[in-house]
């Protein structure tokens, strides 16, 4: 009967495995093959989903939820933003030429190849893993607060620094804007156009 | 929850819920009906506060014919609110508390908290009708009782501290209404940070309790602090000592917050600028309700105060309320004449406070509050008649033109100056005698305390207020004299003087109140019952235990009392010594009547100055004018006229400290390290001139070799320098793509 | 062999997602070459840093799995340290091809050829 339970986890286990994965490795080829700037928001979001849930399936509950309110709620709308707020016209593609594209292919070739070559023959370990019900969420907190605390006082730091930063040079120097100005669609143009 | 501590804390929340309604939907609402809507919600507090009241005065709730808490005496529910670490708390174990305390006292409070406010409410919708934020106005207004009202139910010394703020916020944002003038803005800004200076007391004071005991709630701290009269060191429960000293410093620092709120001497200064916001503002915070909150707060740590602390306080209520008269006589402008009254009145109470006197302070508060908000509303009538003239010179005869508010205002002088014949009178007669009482009687303890003599300096605080029940009187009819009496001094504002029913409607119910406030409505009874109610909660009389001399005197019988008071919970004072000690208390309070008796001219006082003050005043300026000609007079008056250079000295003080210290830095910056910087930088300049040469021929030399060789470099490495970063990236990997490929090969082929 | 097969398609192991994060990490790397929109680059370098994310937190789980003690979360700190760096990387891109747009009213980056030599 345990037998029975631990095949039926083991395979409920690699089927979701197989969705998710597969998920984040579609949306992630639909991202390279795709021209329009907007859907390649949308595989994005579709791959950082995916791998959300790998980390689920890893017990990294945590980080899962990070992934998905970080990144894809955070860092994924900001990036929408940006091209909403840069594109004249949202579905600009900018064709990259044919020896280009065959460079990249022979780049990405050679190099997943020689990657899944090496994966596969070095003997990882191959641990049954048992986690259940000891998720450790205090031992993150402990762990940031304690062994990690500097680099995460640092990466509170670098946040107030990049938010400074950023919220400096996006305001852009006026005399100059005042120069670029009759380059300039107004933004709310850009939106109707883009609606 | 019971029924009183419920219907309280709805008394609470309606204001609040005014506040929220008004915050979003007053400007929609409009000028008339954003007022309505305040008035309502506030109306449907004292709705709540009198049921409360019924409900607490109800048959199960007397005690010896007395109102007796609702039953079973106060009701304390502590609530759960923060969790936070262990032993900050003595009921609820790892979490701060805020709650509810009510007891006879919380109810009286916010009956007359929740009267005025109304009244003033239903005066503000008159006053304020030409304002352009008027429903902002009202949404202040919400928030302020809500703050006040939170502030006098609650239970915990985290929950004052917290609704303490409050009231300090909404006090700057009332002040501040008329932000466009900028007097009112720096006014506003004057009483903040004059608030700031002495809650920064009182978050000492809050600290020490804190670090002893956490974050208790007011019958805890009575209980666990109530030897601290005796004036020893106490053992607390859980090991450790609180020493004498530290609760003198703390009873010191928390009455540092009374004093900023209650605008006593030296943190004084805030209160009569306050008058540039609206009058309801004045009548309601300046003169009813905030600073009643410093003398209330008094009342509620009165038990855990030490004898040095009361004496401090004491002394501060008698150097205030002496001053505060004096600046009084000399002041043109009504709302300061009235300003500086108020502040007199509440060195009274906090000289009651301090002489031990507790229902004396409280019962004064409670018939202040009347006859103040009575004063106040009236003398915002008398603006509103006068077109927003404030100076007194330009009154004169406006009884005929606006009888009502004269009337009433005559009431509220009579009651402020303690009229009252026979053993009957107006409010202010009861509280103001009961005061002076104990400060005879507290005079008569201090010279048995004292050594072999037989007067002391500590009569001061007797006599200092008992003269000023002379000058009290004479200010108040000298206003009175000369806003309603004799010639009109400005013929125009006295033609088109006129007075609005909505506006004197609530002076009469407010008239009324101060006529009966101080016998038949029982507030005298009520604090008495307070009173009991809180020594049956520490369980033995800590308010005689406020003069402790009574105590070493009377309870030479009960030997080793002493160490027994350390241990509240053992602390059973023997019979014989508590008899004692109630028959000297007793005694000394008889004398102190009859002393009170002599002092006020058996009883007279009252007339003597007020028909003094009428007389001089009666033709206007004439027979002032006069006697200001004797220079003296004409001195002292200028001098009082300036309030004491109070303002001038603190700017002298403060501002001229900050100046001097700025002046001394900068001529620091000058002579030593400008000296430094120039002679480093001379020194510097022959140095270089030495360089030179060098640079001149060695370095200029190996520099140009560099460039260049640098330049032939540069222009051999520039061909693939395109600017495409694409073209980088593209570069960069297939450089990492060939390495890791080539890697593998090789390490997988060995 | 017929088991075996089965085995590695069944058992999800270390390798598997190792394959996926090498696979993600091309794919980051050719979006970063093809693309010649400023913002598709950066998803691209979105994408690589997912990829080396996912193998972080899986050596993390297959290494400490199973074993005694308190957990080690070595590779999940490291995980959300690169998010976070992630998040603050996109902001300052993100400003930077504003402030680009603003100056070359276009958001290709051959157009950002000012400094060739």
């Amino acid at each position: 009967m345990d037998a029975i339970n631990s095949i039926t986890n083991a395979n409920a286990e690699a089927v979701l495995f197989y969705l998710f994965a597969g998920m984040a490795a579609v949306s992630a080829l639909l991202l390279v093959l795709s021209r329009n700037i907007v859907r390649t928001a949308v595989c994005l979001l579709f791959t950082l989903m995916g791998v959300a849930g790998l980390y689920f399936l890893l017990h990294a509950e945590f980080i899962a939820a990070v992934q998905l309110v970080v990144y894809a709620g955070g860092t994924l709308i900001l990036i929408i933003f940006g091209v909403m707020l840069t594109s004249k016209s949202p579905f600009s593609k900018f064709q990259p030429s044919a020896a280009e594209v065959a460079i990249a292919l022979s780049v990405g070739t050679v190099l997943l190849g020689s990657l899944i070559l090496a994966l596969h023959s070095f003997p990882f370990p191959t641990a049954e893993a048992d986690v259940q019900g000891k998720y450790p969420l205090v031992s993150l907190g402990q762990a940031l607060l304690g062994d990690y605390l500097i680099p995460f006082e640092i990466a509170s730091v670098l946040l107030l620094v990049v938010m400074i930063g950023a919220a400096y040079l996006a305001k852009g120097r006026r005399h100059e804007e005042e120069n670029f100005k009759f380059h300039r669609t107004p933004a709310s143009k850009t939106m109707r156009e883009w609606t | 929850m019971p029924t009183p501590a419920l219907l309280l804390s709805i008394a609470v929340l309606l204001p609040l819920v005014s506040f929220i309604v008004l915050v979003f939907l007053g400007k929609k609402m409009g000028n008339p009906l954003a007022g309505y809507v305040g008035t309502l919600f506030i109306a449907g507090s004292l709705a709540c506060s009198a049921a409360a009241t019924f409900t607490w005065l109800s048959p199960g709730g007397m005690h010896d014919g007395k109102p007796w808490g609702f039953g079973k005496g106060p009701i304390e529910l502590p609530m759960k609110w923060i969790p936070v670490g262990a032993g900050l708390s003595q009921t609820h174990q790892g979490f701060l508390d805020v709650g509810i305390y009510v007891d006879s006292l919380t109810v009286v409070m916010f009956f007359m908290i929740t009267g005025i406010a109304t009244l003033v409410h239903i005066f503000s919708i008159g006053y304020m009708s030409e304002d352009k934020r008027f429903p902002r106005f009202f949404t202040y207004l919400g928030l302020f009782c809500f703050s006040m009202l939170g502030l006098v139910i609650g239970g915990t010394t985290l929950h004052l501290f917290i609704f303490w703020e409050l009231v300090g916020l909404c006090s700057y944002l009332l002040i501040g209404f008329w932000y466009e003038k900028k007097s009112a803005s720096n006014a506003a800004i004057k009483a903040f940070v004059t608030n700031r200076v002495g809650d920064f007391g009182f978050l000492i004071g809050f600290g020490i309790l804190f670090y002893h005991l956490g974050n208790v709630s007011l019958p805890d701290m009575w209980r666990l602090l109530s030897s601290a009269g005796a004036g020893h060191d106490i053992v607390l429960a859980g090991g450790g000592t609180f020493t004498a000293g530290l609760l003198t410093i703390m009873g010191i620092g928390l009455f540092f917050g009374a004093m900023g709120k209650s605008a006593q001497f030296p943190l004084h200064v805030w209160l009569p600028d306050a008058m540039e916001g609206p009058t309801p503002v004045s009548a309601l915070i300046h003169a009813a309700t905030m600073v009643a909150a410093g003398v209330y707060l008094c009342g509620r740590i009165f038990p855990i105060l030490t004898p040095d602390a009361k004496l401090f306080i004491a002394i501060i209520g008698c150097t205030t309320l002496t001053m505060a008269a004096l600046i009084a006589m000399a002041q043109t402008d009504i709302k300061k004449v009235l300003a500086y009254s108020t502040l007199s009145q509440l060195g009274y109470m906090i000289l009651a406070m301090g002489v031990g006197s507790w229902v004396g302070g409280l019962f004064h508060l409670i018939t202040h509050a009347f006859f103040k908000a009575l004063l106040f509303l009236g003398s915002g009538s008398v603006i509103h008649a006068a077109h927003h003239e404030q100076e007194l010179p330009q009154y004169g005869g406006l009884l005929k033109k606006i009888p009502v508010t004269g009337i009433t205002f005559l009431i509220a002088v009579f009651a402020i100056a303690g009229f009252g014949i026979a053993g009957w009178g107006f409010s202010g007669f009861y509280s103001k005698d009961l005061i002076l009482q104990h400060a005879a009687a507290f005079g008569f303890l201090s010279d048995h305390g004292a050594e072999g003599g037989h007067t002391n300096y500590l009569w001061l605080l007797f006599w200092c207020p008992a003269i000023i029940a002379y000058v009290t009187p004479f200010y108040m009819m000298r206003c009175w004299t000369l806003t309603f009496w004799g010639k009109p001094r400005n013929q125009h504002l006295h033609d088109h003087a006129h007075e609005l029913p909505i506006l004197y409607i609530p002076l009469l119910v407010l008239a009324i109140a101060s006529v009966i406030g101080g016998k038949y409505i029982g507030v005298k009874e009520m604090i008495e019952s307070a009173q009991t109610e809180m020594n049956a909660i520490v369980g033995k009389d800590v308010f005689t235990a406020a003069w402790p001399n009574i105590k070493e005197e009377a309870g030479h019988a009960a030997e080793g009392e002493p160490a027994a008071a350390d241990h509240p919970a053992v602390a059973e004072p023997a019979t014989a010594a508590k008899t004692a000690e109630a028959g000297e208390a007793k005694k000394l309070l008889e004398e102190g009547h009859e002393q009170m008796e002599h002092a006020l001219a058996g009883g007279w006082a009252w007339l003597i100055a007020m028909g003094l003050g009428f007389l001089v005043y009666m033709n206007g300026y004439v027979i002032s004018d006069r006697v200001m000609k004797i220079p003296p007079v004409r001195w002292i008056n200028t001098w009082l006229k300036n309030r004491m250079y109070f303002d001038e000295l603190y700017k002298f003080v403060f501002v001229g400290t900050v100046m001097f210290l700025a002046y001394v830095s900068s001529a620091f910056d000058r002579l030593v390290v400008d000296g430094i910087v120039n002679s480093a930088a001379s020194l510097c300049r022959q140095l270089s001139a030495v360089i030179g040469l060098n640079d001149k021929y060695v370095v200029d030399g190996a520099v140009n070799g560099a460039g260049a060789v640098a330049q032939s470099i540069g222009r051999a490495v520039r061909t693939p320098q395109t600017g495409r970063v694409r073209m980088y990236v593209t570069v960069l990997m297939c450089v990492i793509a060939i390495s890791i490929a080539g890697a593998i090969v090789v390490v997988l082929s060995r | 062999m017929q088991s075996m097969l089965a085995m590695t398609v069944t058992t999800i192991g270390l390798h598997h997602y190792l394959v996926l994060g090498a696979f993600l990490f091309v794919c980051g790397l050719m979006t970063m070459l093809l693309k010649r929109n400023a913002i598709g680059i950066l998803m691209g370098v979105e994408l690589v840093l997912n990829a080396a994310n996912v193998n972080l937190v899986s050596f993390n789980y297959f290494s400490y799995a199973g074993k005694a003690g308190a957990p080690a979360l070595n590779g999940q700190i490291f995980a959300i340290f690169v998010i976070v760096l992630a998040a603050a990387e996109a902001a300052v891109a993100l400003a930077i091809f504003l402030n680009f747009y603003n100056n070359f009213t276009t958001i290709d980056v051959e157009r950002a050829s000012n400094l060739k030599g």
